[in-house]
């Protein structure tokens, strides 16, 4: 029997962009062959696994108590996603038609659809209803598209109703339930001709039997308050259309919204191919504009044009009493006389000089919502069930939601999700979506910043442990012959202590010649994870091993990351050698790369390593291999200076960790040793020789990392800062502003070179993984390590990036092959987009760790420290403490220095602040007391008040004695002494 | 727009990886041609003429009976893609530079399946023209060729017929449509001898890595296959007809 019909033809009309008609005809085969999906029929081809149970959701349901399965229209799909991903809904089954209107309305959604199909415990499955022969629906003339569609959806059901009556041939067959976002009035009639149960998604989470109720996932229907103009706190957003002819004529400007962190009621938005940013403020201005979303603004006239206010200011001063009525449910967020205070104080602060181009949003172009974490306000009134949440993430704005869970939630980490931004209302209108854990638990903070990083860090799932090798894994004989037999070699790694995925080791040995042979040793970790297979989809899409302070989110599962792709002390491992030929002056008579059998003789921390090679009395082979290299590096070293290679600083602390509890018990700063540099240096040279090997064999294809040369008005904050204390810093190139780095050095102010450093960072662009066929030759470099080619090879068991960089150097020897993706530019551009992606919320993720536990540790103290200035705002000072590499902020605009009129004076051509005699510059030396601010339950938060110099009524007293463990620490007391 | 819905399965036409389009052909549509055949593969359209075998006119040359003896299964192709066979009218003047290309090797593919011409100095000329396109042009050509070369009534030893292949996230795909075609993929054509699957001529469209070469022919040389299923038929069919209008 034919499986498919005689191709029937689609004709489809579209109007193009410039307005003449375009018409397609398409062909499309209906077909019989298609499996319903349902494990309950006995006539469909079961080709594919089947995944509707049998006895679906039976006794789920009060009003529907027998066994159906759920059919969502797009509406739901597209607006309740939370709801199907709850694991406790099961048995959708999902139109083919639903996924078409899906992909037309919200890309996201489809994404998460795709996610959800991926997951093979869900029971979801899709009816090709547009292609099956009995249920393909036929468009009528004048019928719209979207009328069409659902009486596709309407007639696929039924057949799939009729079909499971059929075929089970039961007395009571399974049901089908169509689940609505609202009702359709229109197809009413529809409905009872064909009588479909139909159901509202609000009607039937109501009454279902779940462990928790699930009527919170929903999003609520769009409010209808929009009619009422009064109401109105925002102008309206342009249409879509007229967007477009507002961009094309050059009127609009498309962006990428950036909320400022430091004030609420400020913005920028990035539009491409622009150097400058443009400037948003106020709320109007900013109209409803979300962190991320592509907006387009309008630029004012040069008369209207501002200056970013350099003014702190937090969307809710938990001081200020914000909620005056509840009752009526009409307080949302900071009360209007606050808000515009706060921005009548902001354009008080402009100065001429500074103005930059400044505009206003007057459209959405896409959304880029996401979940977020944070924590509810406590309301005054027991009545209402809506409540504030506040997100962690200080550049998203307040969310109000509706809960009946209120009382259960406060005090807790929640997620939250945006559904709509009305005109009518202040606040985004959200729902909640799920609960972390109690606010201030070291566990529900962590997960926080995970979720705020879009870090992935579930357990690997059953199909990725299912592509490990089984233990006890042995090297086989025919693996050696394959490989190049290097276990002769003194081969050793050096590594920070406590590392278990050792990725490289190294050793050198003297040539006949009077040359030395180099050698860096990578774990061989393409050999574990092939292309393709569950494993390298998980490493691709997680790009990175994510590490925060007492926790490592592995790239790979652990029996790779600390086992067989380690390259541990003694033990026979596999790996990739990049092997060189040196004159001993370090210069590169030739280089091989091959893969290879090693085993280590030692894993040497840092600390070992440099021990060793200082004791003149240990001369074994490794050491003496140690010392050599260490020349040799030394060299290099001076070369890549000479060249112009920056050596910037920034601040890292190391924690240590209560065993027990795991609560930080003592801080430091990472010491680095001359071995940190003398491994560093191996790698980089492995990582350039590797860079040049895979870009001549795959130029369109290989994957690099480059640095951009940042703008140099980049730099401005640094210069202006170096010229304060008489210095001058030359930007013009790398080696020129690297030689003034160099040369910068202020007697007796020893961590002034090392601020100028941090600062310097601060000024640089990001570094960003590539595929070669994208960009030209010349932005290849990578400017921070004065290279014109680099790329990352020497961490394949903690970076993406260098397992497809293997993969390129193995097929580039012809020692693996290639596959179709990559030799794919536009995959290959796809996985850099990830992993540049992913490195940059690891790095964040990071840090917020640091924070958390920088936190955590001053929870029952209070410290005195020595800090320097890093910036001079308008209204406060940021600080930065390097014993604790900590960042804090000093407000210099609290009100008590306002009842006392003592105002700080700030002069914006010298960003110096003056108070009395006392003036602060960028730089300077500073105590200042560290604290956390445990006053409010809702956010406990780590305050920086200042010691010395002493001002009046300003600074605090000195104390250096612990605060008593459970007291409550008064911070607010100690200003008024 | 994936190719192959991550859903369902299927291709955005309703079709399977391992599906080729439907395949109709009627015989004898340009009556003044010595053979014709109107061939549709999907929405492809072609419309195949021959003409022949004639006298090439090279006896007249001193030394003509060598040139031609050179070749004795003289054959002259054309492609043509009409200027309303896609969406937007083409109004750019002159040829499409692959048309030549394209010529050509429909030349080479039936060269091997003709017999030498009794006459030395004959030649036949075949005509392709693209009526409406879909993607597979080249392909479709190549069947509709050996089609009209059948009812022009010309010897053949075997039957020559086309197919192409593209990949899509690793999963080759038979038969390329004109959407399919949009994205740039690595896509092959072959012109290939089904019985004994020989493949006479092979055309590559966009850079593609050789690891992908092995997957791309083994779709296109089964899609032949299902071509020539669908094909034979059509053939015998029309042989037993027209014998049968002949004896008649």
């Amino acid at each position: 029997m034919a499986v498919r019909e005689p191709a029937c033809q689609m004709l489809t009309l579209r109007r193009t962009k410039d307005g003449s008609v375009q018409r397609t005809v398409r062909e499309r085969y209906l077909r019989n062959d298609i499996s319903c999906g349902s494990s309950a029929c006995k006539t469909c081809l079961l080709a594919n696994p089947v995944r509707l149970e049998k006895l679906p959701n039976v006794a789920f349901c009060d009003t529907l108590p027998q066994a159906h399965y759920i059919i969502p229209t797009t509406e739901v799909v597209v607006n309740q996603m939370a709801l199907l991903e709850h694991p406790e809904i099961k048995n959708i089954l999902i139109m083919s038609t639903v996924v078409e209107e899906v992909e037309k309305a919200s890309l996201p959604a489809l994404e998460r659809l795709k996610l959800l199909f991926t997951n093979q415990s869900k029971n979801i499955h899709c009816f090709a209803n547009e292609f099956h022969r009995d249920t393909y629906v036929v468009r009528r003339p004048r019928e719209t598209m979207e009328a069409r569609n659902l009486r596709a959806i309407f007639a696929a059901s039924a057949w799939y109703r009729d079909h499971l009556k059929l075929s089970t041939k039961e007395k009571n067959p399974v049901d089908i339930l169509l689940l609505t976002n609202g009702l359709f009035a229109s197809q009413d009639e529809a409905l009872t001709s064909l009588g479909l149960s139909v159901m509202s998604v609000f009607d039937y989470v109501r009454n279902l039997k779940t462990t928790e109720p699930l009527i919170d996932l929903l999003v609520k229907e769009k409010s209808q308050e929009d009619v009422k103009n009064s109401m109105f706190h925002y102008p309206p957003h342009l249409k879509l259309s007229l967007i477009q002819a507002g961009l094309k004529s050059g009127k609009y400007l498309q962006g990428k919204f950036h909320a400022s962190r430091e004030n609420y009621l400020e913005a920028s938005v990035s539009v491409e191919g622009q150097e400058n940013s443009i400037l948003i403020q106020g709320h109007e201005s900013l109209n409803r504009a979300v962190h991320e979303d592509i907006v387009a603004i309008e630029v004012f006239p040069k008369e209207q044009w501002s200056a970013p206010s350099n003014l702190v200011v937090e969307e809710q001063p938990e001081k200020e009493p914000v909620e005056t009525d509840d009752a009526t449910d009409e307080t949302e967020g900071p009360a209007p006389e606050l808000r515009d205070e706060v921005e009548a104080k902001m354009k008080r602060s402009i100065s001429d000089k500074n103005k930059q181009p400044t505009g206003r949003v007057v459209g959405i172009i896409k959304r880029n919502w996401r979940t977020y974490c944070g924590v509810l306000r406590p309301k005054q009134s027991k009545t209402s069930s809506r409540y504030i949440f506040v997100p962690a993430d200080k550049r998203i704005p307040l969310i109000r939601i509706e809960t009946q869970q209120g009382d259960v939630l406060l005090g807790k980490r929640i997620v939250v999700a945006i559904d709509e931004w009305p005109r009518s209302s202040k606040l985004a209108i959200g729902h909640y979506v799920k609960r972390l854990g109690e606010v201030g638990d070291k566990n529900a903070e962590n997960e926080v910043l995970l979720l705020e990083h879009d870090i992935q860090h579930d357990k690997f799932s059953g199909a990725v442990m299912a592509c490990l090798p089984s233990l006890p894994w042995n090297l086989t004989p025919e693996e050696v012959s394959k490989r190049m037999d290097l276990r002769h070699l003194p081969i050793c790694s050096v590594d920070p202590p406590g590392c278990t995925d050792i990725d490289d080791a190294l050793h050198q040995r003297p040539l006949s010649n009077g040359n030395i042979e180099v050698g860096v040793h990578i774990a061989d970790v393409t050999h574990f994870v092939r292309p393709n297979n569950a494993m390298d989809h998980e490493a691709a899409s997680r790009g990175t091993t994510v590490y925060l302070v007492d926790q490592r989110i592995d790239m790979l599962p652990n029996l790779l990351s600390s086992n067989l792709c380690s390259l541990r002390g003694g033990e026979e491992r596999l790996a990739f050698s990049c092997l060189w030929e040196m004159t001993p002056h370090a210069e590169i008579v030739a280089v091989k790369f091959t893969k290879s059998v090693i085993r280590s003789r030692a894993a040497l921390t840092y600390a070992e390593a440099q021990m060793r090679m200082d004791d003149s009395t240990m001369a074994d082979e490794v050491t003496v291999g140690l010392r050599q290299l260490n020349t040799l590096a030394k060299i290099l070293r001076a070369r890549r200076k000479l060249n112009g290679a920056l050596f910037l600083a920034s601040p890292e602390v190391r924690f240590n960790v209560d065993s027990e509890t795991h609560d930080p018990i003592d801080v430091q700063t990472k010491e680095l040793k001359e071995t940190n540099f003398m491994v560093e240096e191996f790698m980089l040279l492995a990582n350039i020789s590797v860079a040049e090997k895979i870009y001549k064999e795959f130029p369109e294809y290989a994957l690099l990392r480059r640095h951009p040369a940042p703008p140099a008005s980049n730099y401005d904050p640094v210069v202006k800062a170096a010229h304060s204390k008489h210095l001058e810093i030359s930007v013009k190139s790398g080696k020129a502003l690297s030689d003034s780095i160099e040369s910068a050095y202020i007697p007796g102010q020893p961590y002034f070179n090392t601020m100028l450093r941090i600062l310097t960072t601060r000024c640089m662009m990001q570094a960003l993984y590539f595929c070669t066929g994208t960009i030209d030759y010349a932005d290849f470099q990578h400017y921070g390590l004065a290279t014109p080619i680099y790329t990352h090879f020497t961490s394949p068991i903690r970076r993406y990036a260098d397992v497809i960089v293997h993969r390129f150097l193995a097929a580039a020897i012809n020692q693996d092959t290639t596959y179709p993706e990559l030799l794919d530019k536009k995959q290959m551009e796809k996985v850099c987009q990830n992993i540049n992606y992913r490195h940059r919320m690891a790095q964040y993720a990071g840090r917020a760790s640091v924070g958390l536990h920088t936190q955590l540790f001053f929870r029952n103290r209070k410290v005195d420290e020595e800090a320097y200035v890093l910036f001079v705002r308008k209204n406060a000072l940021q600080v930065l403490v390097p014993k604790y590499g900590l960042e804090g902020t000093i407000m210099l605009t609290t009100s008590d220095l306002e009842k006392n009129k003592i105002p700080f004076k700030f002069d914006q051509e010298s960003q110096s602040q003056t108070i009395g005699k006392v003036t602060f510059r960028t730089f300077d030396r500073l105590i200042v007391q560290i604290s956390v601010d445990q006053s409010s339950l809702q956010h406990h938060k780590l305050v920086v008040h200042l010691v010395e110099p002493s001002i009046p009524g300003f600074s605090v007293a000195p104390s250096n004695e612990q605060a008593p463990v459970g007291a409550p620490p008064k911070m607010r007391k100690t200003n008024e002494v | 727009m994936d190719l192959v819905s991550s859903f369902t399965g299927l291709r955005l036409d309703g079709r399977r990886e391992n599906e080729i389009r439907d395949i109709r052909c009627q015989f004898g549509v340009a009556k003044e041609a010595d053979g014709s055949v109107l061939f549709e593969q999907g929405n492809t359209k072609i419309l195949a003429t021959v003409y022949g075998p004639f006298d090439s006119g090279d006896n007249d040359d001193d030394d003509g009976d060598l040139a031609v003896l050179e070749d004795p299964t003289a054959i002259e192709c054309e492609f043509k893609l009409s200027a309303f066979s896609q969406q937007d009218r083409r109004t750019r003047q002159g040829e499409d530079p692959r048309s030549e290309e394209y010529a050509e090797y429909m030349e080479t593919c039936y060269r091997v399946i003709m017999f030498p011409h009794k006459n030395a100095s004959s030649i036949v000329r075949l005509s392709c023209q693209v009526l409406q396109a879909d993607g597979g042009h080249l392909a479709a050509a190549l069947t509709a060729g050996t089609l009209a070369l059948i009812d022009a009534g010309i010897p053949v030893k075997d039957l020559i017929v086309g197919c192409s292949a593209t990949v899509v996230e690793g999963k080759p795909l038979m038969d390329v449509s004109s959407q399919e075609d949009l994205q740039r993929l690595p896509q092959i054509t072959v012109g290939v001898i089904p019985r004994n699957q020989e493949i006479i001529v092979m055309d590559t469209k966009n850079r593609f890595h050789k690891d992908l070469l092995a997957p791309l022919l083994d779709a296109a040389v089964k899609g032949c296959t299902q071509t020539f299923q669908v094909i034979e038929k059509i053939v015998r069919d029309h042989v037993r007809k027209a014998a049968g209008a002949m004896s008649s």
